[in-house]
Parts: structure tokens; C-alpha cells; sequence
């Protein structure tokens, strides 16, 4: 559709605009890419050659895998992996189905309280209890100390995302909503067939938000996981990059020196932590489709 | 009609969706059982058969390497060996490593101590004396007496270290893991040994020797920074010791002193700035990371740098480059500012390491038997299965001695010493019990420049016993009073540093700067410190 | 009450469907929030919650108080407000500079590499950023061919804001466009089509119905950034700065977390974020209030 429209109307100054974006595009990419390559190449490179190395990266400095093998003799890889698995999966979609019914609700007009209850939620981006009252309250009274699920229940509902996802819905023309009730659909399926379909490229973006939000979470297995078995796989990874890291070194001696991790094995941790979510949202793109669904639901 | 109409269902959903978010609570299985007369703050695990086997919850930091190969302290050659010895069995809970701070004060929030808790109470806020009334810790006079007749041999020999571990009224409250052997310093200072050969020097001792060292590499040599150091390195007891000041609180006699507030401050700052703006100290020292300076000293632009006898030395030795096949390091001894005198102030470890110290909590319900066990790490048999593992498979005795076999020093899965020292022993970091064990050290490192090293770093440690505080406690006032106060001092006096050393502020504003210092209530913060010192001195 | 009753016959379902919700933030959210009050408490951990004793004000005005309120104040706001006008912006021009791209597969490669710099960890990120702006880095030689003085920029307190926010949009713009591309995806294809047979050209397309489409986002967005003016994380800038940048690097987080490390002072930090959310909370309603004004978006 939209290629028609150049072959009509192709004006010099559209020509340049287009040879421009296209340049500053693979701009872009080159330097978005590069910090990618770079961990790459330096997870199979020499942890010895990579010492002496500063500067640009252009290549691997002499080939090996033995960084890989390290890491996957970790026994808390495989493990990571099948709880951040689980995580992401259980988590991602109870987060879709509540907050898509906060989102619906209070998205709908003329309900006189859902202001005031959008408010009350909106506060609680701004105050929160603490550490340790949260913590209190997800370890000691609910009992879910030491599970997966102290992961994936206090974060339920994100303030941000249902804000986003509430002014997607409200987007949604009220006449289709209407028709949809004269044909005699109450709330809930006036949810999940029409104001979902329709917004297919948000909930996409909710499933990445959401789906990468678990994905990339340490803190809560950080403070409420005592047990190795249940670490998720960006805990695994944080431990070793900090082991390095002289700012989080708060300069205490101790005489027994601890060896430093290989280089090389850093850089393939994060590669192997984070390489399966990368792919997830090329997935997605087959939903960031323009308005297809709103011509097909018109009488 | 394309929507069915189905009464109540969406009620139905929305009441389970409800629902089950409590649910989710009480469908995940619970481990801790609360026995019918534990102590308040307690929700015991484990040790509830008096009948059976001694089933112990032991919380322990797991340090990096270990953690990357296990998944807890029971997959280790090391205790798996103690359980069948001892017969107690132990069930780990293990922070995320880098976290042990945070999770250790959930930990006391939540209640629910472990039977045994490893670390460094020192640290804890008002003191191990709080930690005893805030009923954290057991105190262990008593069952020292009764139960750990090696500890309390150890103890009876060495008085000095029994001070270290007692809080000001007289409890011992740990297990602790002390330094044996000549190993408390195991970093320093390190040069370029074939440079020095080859352009005939002797290693520098005094700070002017050092000077005409630095700038015959730099001109010679054509080392673009031939003192390389991070901010750490400036900010820490290393140079500074030259002038017997250190770089925050020491000792001098009897009384605390900052060393940033010293006039002798004044003398370091003038020699720093005059070293970075000859082009002898590194110019990015404030702003480099570890990597550039490992890249520095390996690529041949720096000569002189700070660093660790394994994860500094070693690494550098294993690592040389093609670009300078006579590559060589030769550690040397602090700086001082006298020919012959000798160097007092600089980092060690103390003889009470602080970390991997055990506790008996309250609710641990057999402590008794708790403190035989934690006991016979004391033992010869029990720290010599700690540090050395299994005769014949990770050592053998030649001439008298332990000699670590192929499997710790050339491990055929590919690891590490240090990978595979935590995979069979528990020797690498502070555990309770002795560590540092010379013959254990002299192995760790293969390099016959890092043994040297070890030697040459511990020759002058006595003097450090005297310039270094001693495990001092503030209360839990004094605690706040001192952090507000010291949060900003450190700040502006960091700040200051390296104005001076860049340069950015003329030295003559040094007077300035100590009424800042005044103004900011160092002296105050003295007076706090002074006060913990003296309740030490009655110990 | 009969208001209420008559309501809830009207929207029944909406009442069952907001019932997890409403659950949800209260247990979550409302109950723990009585741990706030730390912050009017000498909190001590093992003694709980209860058993500390109150002391009023005393944290927050020991924070007033502090040497450096002022400077930790106003280089939170500064770097806020840089982020706001160049940061936030950066990945609506993006997205719709993608949205322009001829050619779908060139598109969805820009898609997908443009936002895998925010996947590496900010320990990384930081690593490489010092490593590009070291003495021999390849930031500095590309800046020194342009005229700079060889230097190391991030030892200047003036430069840390433009390294902070450069930086930010270098690992940010590419997450940051798929939301506002999903939201121009949104945008019915018949105004589009009513345009062209007016006679529009591209330029006009965007600025007279994408840029329109999407400003309930960009609105919504933008206040709720303005609702975190006082929030800057600290890890970030950990990474990053020094003493000799503390003029303008240091903000209340980092900060707080340097005093932290001294001791685990709960109430004290507690007392600040307190003090962060007011202001913020604050600043949040006036920025909604405005946009209510000024155009039909607003949060409530």
C-alpha cells in the first residue's frame, strides 16, 4: 500500500530525506550493534589475550570456546535457565490477564468511580512501603519466601504498564464498543473480542515489556531466594560481573585475594543469560501490523 | 448473533482470579516448622531429632568461585567428608553472591534465624554486643568451656587474638576465622623487574629512589604512566603510609587519628601532585577502571603499579604478552621516606578476619553439639581436612609436608587452583577456623615471584598491628552519629584529593581545607572513635 | 449508597473484573505502605517495626541539613531535566524516522539491532563507555579528530551530564521507539488514505495525523516522567563518576548509597525516598492538571 504511494509522488526533497534516514539508519545500527559484537567476540577469545586489550575489538583475539564449556559446567546455568523459563512464562501471562482487566475497566467511560480508583493506583508509584515491610509481608506472612512465586505475585500488576495499556484501550472508538453491546456482549467479552484484537501491537509490546521485565529481574530473587536451585539465570550472570567490578568493591582487604574471573567467561555468561530473549521480539513484529483489525471489524 | 451470552461467568473468573492470588500463597510448600518451645525470634530449621543424626541450617556466604561450580556447600569434597566424620549434616542457605549484606538484614527482619550464621559481626550495626541483645547471636563463653576444648586451648594460648573476638564487656560471640601463618598481606606494591635490570637499578625504597625510578622508566623506557594506581589505590593505605599517616582512621599510640586531617597530609598531597604533573603518576588514575590498568601494566606503559599477590600477579604472569617476551615483576616493599626506616602503615588483613566467622543463633536447638562440631575445625584432623581436603586424592604427605596433588594444582577438567581449592576444601576464603596456612599459601601461588612476594610483604606486618585500629565498636548511636558525619567528610575529602594531586587546587588552600574538615565535625568523629577505643582498651 | 447499588447493576461485570486489581494493589501496595512511617523511626532491624523508637523529623532534617542538600538537589533536578528534553524525546523521532523507512526487511533489521544495546547489563554498558572515553579511547580519538584536546572526558564534572544522557539515548532509543511504534501501528490507515487524496505529502502525513495519533502516549508518558524528577538511579552513575565529578555526578541516590555503606540505615534512606515522593507526587499532579488544561489527555 504504502509503496504505491512513492511511485506517485516522488518529490526530490523526499528522495534525500530517504537517502538520509537510510545513512543515519545504518548509522545507528553499526553503533547499536557494536556493544553486542563486542561481547560476542570476547566470549570466545583468549581470556590472557584479553587482558592486554583496549580499544575496539575487530576481531576475536584467538578463537576458543573454552568460556562456553566453563559456564555450562556451572550447575546453576541449567538450572537459571528452567526458572527464568518459568518465571517469564507463569509470570508474563498472569500479568497480561490482570492487567488487561485493569486496563479495560478503567479505561471505560462514564463509570463514575474508576477515576478514583486510577488515582489510588497511581499513588502507589510514588510511596511504597519498603524493603522490608514487602518483605515481611511476601516472606514471613504470605509464605512465599524462598519460592519462584515471591517473584512473580508482588509484581502483578506494573502501575506503568497498565497506565500505557488504559490509554491504548480508551483509544477504541466507543461506537464499536456499543455495537458490540447492542449484539448483546457484556464486559468481559467485549474484552477479549474486540478491545484485545484491536490492540494487538500493545499487547504485543506488553508481552515484551512484561516478558523482558522477568527476563531481566535480580533484585526480587536477590532478596527473597535462599536457595541456589531457585536462582533465575540474570542472578547467576549478576554474581559474576560483579566479582570484577572494582566500584562494588568498597576497597577492603582481605589477604586471602580472590582470583578474578576469566574475562572471556564473563562475556559468554551474558551471552548465554541473554541470547534466547533477543529473539522475542523479531517474534513480535508480526503484530506491530498497522490497523489491519480495525477495517475487518466494521460492518 | 456473534456473542453468547453466558450468565455468570465472568463473575466466576474474576472471584478465582482473587482468589487464587491468596491461593498461590498457601499452595507453595513451607519449610519452616515452628518447634512447640523455641525461643521468640526463632522459626527453627532442621535440627529437631534429638534421637537422630544433628541436622544443622547454617547460612554462609558462598564466594565466587565456589559458586560458580555448586549449588551449595554440601557438593564439596570438603563437607561431605565432615559429615561422615562428624556425623551432622547441614542444609545451606546461601546469599546471591555480592548481596550478603542485604540478605543477612532481611534475614534478621524476617525472624527466621538458621541454626548457624557465618559472617562478619563486626560490622553489624552497634556492635556483636547488640547482636547479642537484639538476640541474633548466642553468647559462647560457656559452651566454649564445655564443648570446644580446642578453641579454648587456642584461646588460652594466644590472648592477643582473644581480645580481637570478644565484644567490650568480655563475650566471645563467634567462631572465628583467624589468620595463622605469614600470609595477612598478600598485596603491595610491584615493579617491572627485567626493567629495573636492565637499567641497572636497585628496587626503590625511599620515596626520592622511587621518583628517580618512575622517571628513568618513563624516559628510558618510554612508560607513558610509569605508576599506574586506581582511585582506590590513592584513596587506601598504600602511598600515604610513606609519612606514617594513613588514608582514613589509624592509630598513633593510644589515639585514633584521620589521616586526611593530619598535616603530614599536606606532604602527600605536594609529592602526588608533583609525580602526576612530571607525567610519573598516571593521569587517568582517577577516572580508569581495573581493566585499563591491567591493559596498562601488561602493554608496557606503566612499570609500577599496586596489586595482589594471586588475582593481580598471577594473572599478569600468565598473561605476558608477545610484545615483551623478558616481561617480570618484582614486588616491593610500601614506600617510606627515610633510607632504613621501615614501612608501618599499609592494607592487611587482620589476624581475626572478620568474614566467615560462625554464629550460634537462638534458635538453634542443640547447641552444644553445635559448638563440638563448629569445634573440631579447630582440631588438627579438622583443619587439616579443611585446608589440605583428602590424603591421597587432594594431597600427599612428602618430607613431612602436605603437597597439593594434580587434581587442585592442574586440575584435568580445566580449573583453576582456586576453582578447584573450593571445590574440595574450604580453604581459598575465610572460613571458621584457621586460614592462611603458610604451606597452603605457598602452593596457591605457582609463581616463584609471588612466593617471594608473600615474603617480602609480610616482613614489616608487626608494624602494622600498631597503626591499625583494632576491631573497635560504636553503639548504635554513636553508629548513626559517626555515618552522618563521615557520609559528608569523605565525600568533600575525596573531592579535595584529587583536586590537589590534579593540580586544580593550589596547595596553599590546604588550611582552608582543614577547616572544612572542622567545620564538617572530623573532630567530633574523632571523639566517637576515641571513645570505642577506649572501651577496647578495657576488654 | 443507592447511587452506588444502581451503579453496580448497571456495570456488574466491571465490578468483578476490577476485583483482582483492587485486591491486588491492596495487598501489595497499601499494606506494606505502613513501613513508610521508618522514616519518622530510629528503625532497628531486629527490634521490628513496632518496638523502634519515633523521632519525628529527625532524618529529614538531618538530610536539610546536610552540607551537600543543595548540590544533590539540584544535580537530581539538572539531570532530570536534560534527560526530559533530550532523552525523552529521542525514540518518538525514532520511531518515526523508522516508520519511514522504504523497504520492510531493512525495517525490521533496524528494529531489532537498535534495541539490543539494552539488554547488556549497565555493568557492562559502563565498562565500555569508560573504555570509549579512556585517554586512548575510540570516543576521544574520534573527538580529537574533530578538534577536542586529548582528555579523559569523564574526569571533567562538565561533561558528565552530556556522557549520562548520550549514553542513556545510545542504550535507549531503540527500546524506547517500540512502544510509540506500536502506538502509530494503532493509528487508522483510512486518514492516511482521506490525506493522500488531499493532496498530502509525507511531511504533513506525520505532522498532521501520526504526530497527533500517538500524543495521548507521548502525553501520558511524559507526565508520568515528570512524576519521577526526583528519582535518578543510582547504579548508573556509580559506574560512572568520581570525586572529581561529584559536583554535578552526585544525586540523592548515590549519595544515600555512599552513606549506606557505612551502616544499614534503613529509616534514613527511608525518610528520603519519602521526601523524593512527596515532591514527585507533587509535581505529577501539576503536570496532569496542566495537561488537562491544555489538551483531553491527562492521567486521571
Amino acid at each position: 500500500m504504502m509503496s504505491s504511494l512513492h511511485t506517485i509522488r516522488k518529490s526530490k526533497g523526499e528522495h534525500i530525506f530517504h537517502g538520509m534516514n537510510t545513512l543515519f539508519m545504518t548509522a545507528m545500527i553499526v553503533i547499536t550493534l557494536y556493544p553486542f559484537i563486542y561481547v560476542v567476540f570476547s566470549s570466545v577469545s583468549d581470556s590472557r589475550l584479553l587482558l592486554a586489550q583496549t580499544g575496539i575489538l575487530w576481531a576475536p583475539l584467538g578463537f576458543t570456546l573454552d568460556a562456553y564449556t566453563m559456564v555450562f559446567k556451572n550447575p546453576n546455568i541449567v538450572s537459571g535457565y528452567l526458572n527464568t523459563l518459568f518465571i517469564v512464562g507463569m509470570g508474563t501471562i498472569l500479568n497480561l490477564v490482570m492487567t488487561s482487566l485493569g486496563a479495560y475497566v478503567l479505561s471505560r467511560k462514564g463509570v463514575a468511580w474508576t477515576r478514583h480508583i486510577m488515582l489510588w493506583i497511581i499513588l502507589t508509584m510514588f510511596f511504597s512501603g519498603g524493603l522490608i515491610p514487602m518483605y515481611l509481608l511476601v516472606n514471613n506472612w504470605l509464605h512465599l519466601g524462598n519460592t519462584l512465586f515471591a517473584l512473580i505475585v508482588p509484581g502483578l500488576i506494573s502501575t506503568w504498564n497498565l497506565i500505557i495499556l488504559r490509554t491504548s484501550f480508551a483509544a477504541i472508538p466507543e461506537s464499536l464498543i456499543e455495537s458490540a453491546r447492542i449484539d448483546g456482549a457484556q464486559d468481559l467479552t467485549i474484552l477479549l473480542r474486540v478491545v484485545i484484537p484491536l490492540s494487538l501491537p500493545v499487547m504485543a509490546v506488553m508481552v515484551l515489556f512484561y516478558g523482558v521485565g522477568h527476563w531481566n529481574s535480580w533484585f526480587g530473587a536477590m532478596i527473597y531466594l535462599r536457595d541456589r536451585e531457585l536462582f533465575p539465570l540474570q542472578l547467576i550472570l549478576r554474581e559474576i560481573l560483579i566479582q570484577n567490578n572494582t566500584n562494588y568493591m568498597a576497597g577492603n582487604a582481605s589477604a586471602e585475594d580472590v582470583e578474578a574471573v576469566g574475562e572471556s567467561i564473563k562475556y559468554a555468561t551474558i551471552i548465554v543469560a541473554t541470547l534466547p530473549i533477543l529473539f522475542v521480539y523479531p517474534f513480535l513484529q508480526k503484530y506491530f501490523v498497522k490497523g489491519v483489525m480495525i477495517g475487518s471489524i466494521k460492518e | 448473533m456473534p456473542y453468547v451470552r453466558r450468565k455468570g461467568w465472568h463473575a466466576a473468573i474474576a472471584t478465582i482470579l482473587g482468589v487464587s492470588l491468596l491461593a498461590a500463597g498457601c499452595s507453595t510448600p513451607q519449610n519452616d516448622k515452628k518447634p512447640a518451645n523455641a525461643p521468640a525470634n526463632s522459626n527453627a530449621k532442621g535440627s529437631e531429632n534429638p534421637s537422630g543424626p544433628l541436622k544443622l541450617s547454617y547460612w554462609a556466604a558462598m564466594p565466587g568461585d565456589a559458586a560458580r561450580l555448586m549449588k551449595n556447600y554440601n557438593e564439596s569434597l570438603f563437607y561431605q567428608e565432615l559429615e561422615k566424620k562428624t556425623g551432622v549434616s547441614v542444609e545451606f542457605q546461601h546469599p546471591a553472591v555480592g548481596s550478603e549484606a542485604e540478605q543477612f538484614n532481611l534475614l534478621i527482619a524476617s525472624g527466621n534465624l538458621p541454626d548457624v550464621i557465618e559472617y562478619n559481626f563486626t560490622s553489624y550495626p552497634g556492635g556483636p554486643e547488640k547482636a547479642i541483645a537484639d538476640r541474633v547471636i548466642l553468647p559462647l563463653n560457656d559452651l566454649i568451656e564445655s564443648h570446644a576444648p580446642n578453641m579454648k586451648k587456642y584461646l588460652e594460648d594466644h590472648p592477643a587474638i582473644k581480645k580481637e573476638i570478644i565484644t567490650d564487656m568480655g563475650t566471645i560471640y563467634a567462631f572465628p576465622a583467624i589468620g595463622v601463618g605469614n600470609s595477612n598481606v598478600s598485596s603491595g606494591m610491584m615493579l617491572r623487574k627485567d626493567w629495573l635490570e636492565e637499567l641497572g637499578l636497585e628496587k626503590p625504597e625511599t620515596i626520592e629512589e622511587w621518583t628517580t625510578v618512575l622517571r628513568a622508566f618513563k624516559e628510558q623506557k618510554g612508560a607513558s604512566s610509569p605508576l599506574t594506581m586506581t582511585l582506590n589505590e590513592m584513596t587506601g593505605d598504600r602511598l600515604i603510609g610513606a609519612w606514617n599517616i594513613g588514608g582514613s582512621f589509624y592509630l598513633d599510640q593510644d589515639s585514633v587519628k584521620y589521616g586526611p586531617y593530619e598535616a603530614a597530609y599536606k606532604n602527600f598531597l605536594t609529592q602526588m601532585n608533583a609525580w602526576y604533573e612530571e607525567g610519573l603518576l598516571d593521569q587517568d588514575f582517577s577516572t580508569q577502571d581495573g581493566k585499563a590498568k591491567d591493559g596498562k601494566v601488561v602493554n608496557s606503559q606503566s612499570g609500577a603499579f599496586i596489586a595482589s599477590i594471586g588475582s593481580g600477579m598471577g594473572r599478569y604472569l600468565n598473561a605476558i604478552p608477545e610484545s615483551a617476551p623478558t616481561f617480570d615483576l618484582v614486588a616491593a616493599q610500601h614506600p617510606v621516606l627515610q633510607k632504613g626506616a621501615e614501612p608501618t602503615v599499609f592494607v592487611a588483613a587482620y589476624d581475626y578476619r572478620g568474614d566467615g566467622s560462625a554464629v550460634i543463633t537462638p534458635a538453634n536447638q542443640h547447641p552444644e553439639e553445635t559448638a563440638q562440631w563448629l569445634d573440631y575445625l579447630f582440631s588438627e584432623e579438622g583443619n587439616f581436612l579443611k585446608t589440605f581436603g583428602v590424603e591421597g586424592l587432594t594431597y600427599e604427605m612428602v618430607d613431612g609436608s602436605p603437597i597439593y596433588t594434580d587434581l587442585i594444582t592442574n586440575n584435568p577438567e580445566g580449573l583453576t587452583v582456586g576453582e578447584a581449592m573450593s571445590k574440595y576444601m574450604r580453604v581459598a576464603t575465610p572460613a571458621p577456623g584457621y586460614v592462611g596456612d603458610d604451606r597452603y599459601n605457598q602452593q596457591y601461588y605457582k609463581f616463584d615471584q609471588q612466593k617471594e612476594a608473600m615474603v617480602i610483604y609480610n616482613q614489616y606486618y608487626s608494624n602494622v598491628e600498631s597503626t591499625r585500629l583494632p576491631r573497635i565498636t560504636q553503639t548504635a548511636d554513636e553508629a548513626q552519629e559517626l555515618s552522618s558525619i563521615m557520609a559528608e567528610i569523605e565525600t568533600y575529602k575525596d573531592e579535595m584529593l584529587l583536586r590537589f594531586v590534579m593540580g586544580l587546587e593550589p596547595i596553599e588552600n590546604f588550611d582552608k581545607y582543614v577547616a572544612q574538615l572542622q567545620a564538617m565535625g572530623i573532630e567530633r568523629a574523632l571523639e566517637l572513635r576515641q571513645a570505642a577505643l577506649e572501651r577496647y582498651k578495657n576488654r | 449508597m443507592n447511587g452506588l447499588l444502581k451503579d453496580y447493576r448497571k456495570h456488574k461485570y466491571l465490578y468483578y473484573m476490577i476485583f483482582p486489581v483492587v485486591l491486588y494493589y491492596f495487598v501489595f501496595h497499601y499494606v506494606p505502605m505502613y513501613g513508610a512511617l521508618i522514616a519518622f523511626k530510629d528503625f532497628r532491624i531486629a527490634e521490628g517495626f513496632i518496638n523502634s523508637p519515633w523521632v519525628g523529623f529527625k532524618h529529614f532534617i538531618s538530610f536539610f541539613d546536610s552540607y551537600y542538600f543543595w548540590r544533590l538537589l539540584k544535580n537530581t533536578l539538572i539531570l532530570n531535566l536534560y534527560m526530559l528534553v533530550f532523552s525523552f524525546p529521542a525514540p518518538i523521532i525514532f520511531a518515526l524516522l523508522i516508520n519511514e523507512i522504504v523497504g520492510s526487511r531493512f525495517k525490521r533489521v533496524v528494529q531489532t539491532v537498535t534495541y539490543l544495546p539494552h539488554f547488556i547489563s549497565l555493568i557492562v554498558v559502563c565498562g565500555m563507555i569508560t573504555q570509549f572515553l579512556a585517554r586512548d579511547g575510540i570516543m576521544t580519538d574520534l573527538l580529537v579528530w574533530l578538534g577536542m584536546d586529548r582528555q579523559v572526558l569523564l574526569a571533567h564534572p562538565q561533561y558528565f551530564r552530556a556522557i549520562y544522557v548520550i549514553s542513556d539515548i545510545w542504550q535507549g532509543v531503540g527500546w524506547g521507539s517500540i512502544i510509540y511504534l506500536a502506538a502509530i501501528m494503532g493509528i487508522n490507515p483510512e486518514l492516511y488514505e482521506a490525506s493522500r487524496m488531499d493532496g498530502a505529502n509525507r511531511w504533513r502525513q506525520i505532522f498532521h495525523i501520526t504526530l497527533p495519533g500517538i500524543t495521548p502516549i507521548i502525553v501520558i508518558l511524559f507526565i508520568l516522567k515528570i512524576g519521577n524528577m526526583l528519582d535518578v538511579g543510582f547504579e548508573k552513575i556509580i559506574l560512572l563518576y568520581n570525586p572529581n565529578t561529584y559536583v554535578t555526578a552526585d544525586v540523592i541516590s548515590t549519595f544515600v548509597y555512599r552513606k549506606g555503606l557505612q551502616s544499614f540505615e534503613f529509616s534514613y534512606a527511608t525518610a528520603i525516598g519519602v521526601f523524593q515522593a512527596v515532591i514527585n507526587f507533587i509535581l505529577l499532579i501539576a503536570a496532569n492538571r496542566f495537561s488537562k488544561q491544555i489538551s483531553e489527555n491527562s492521567l486521571w
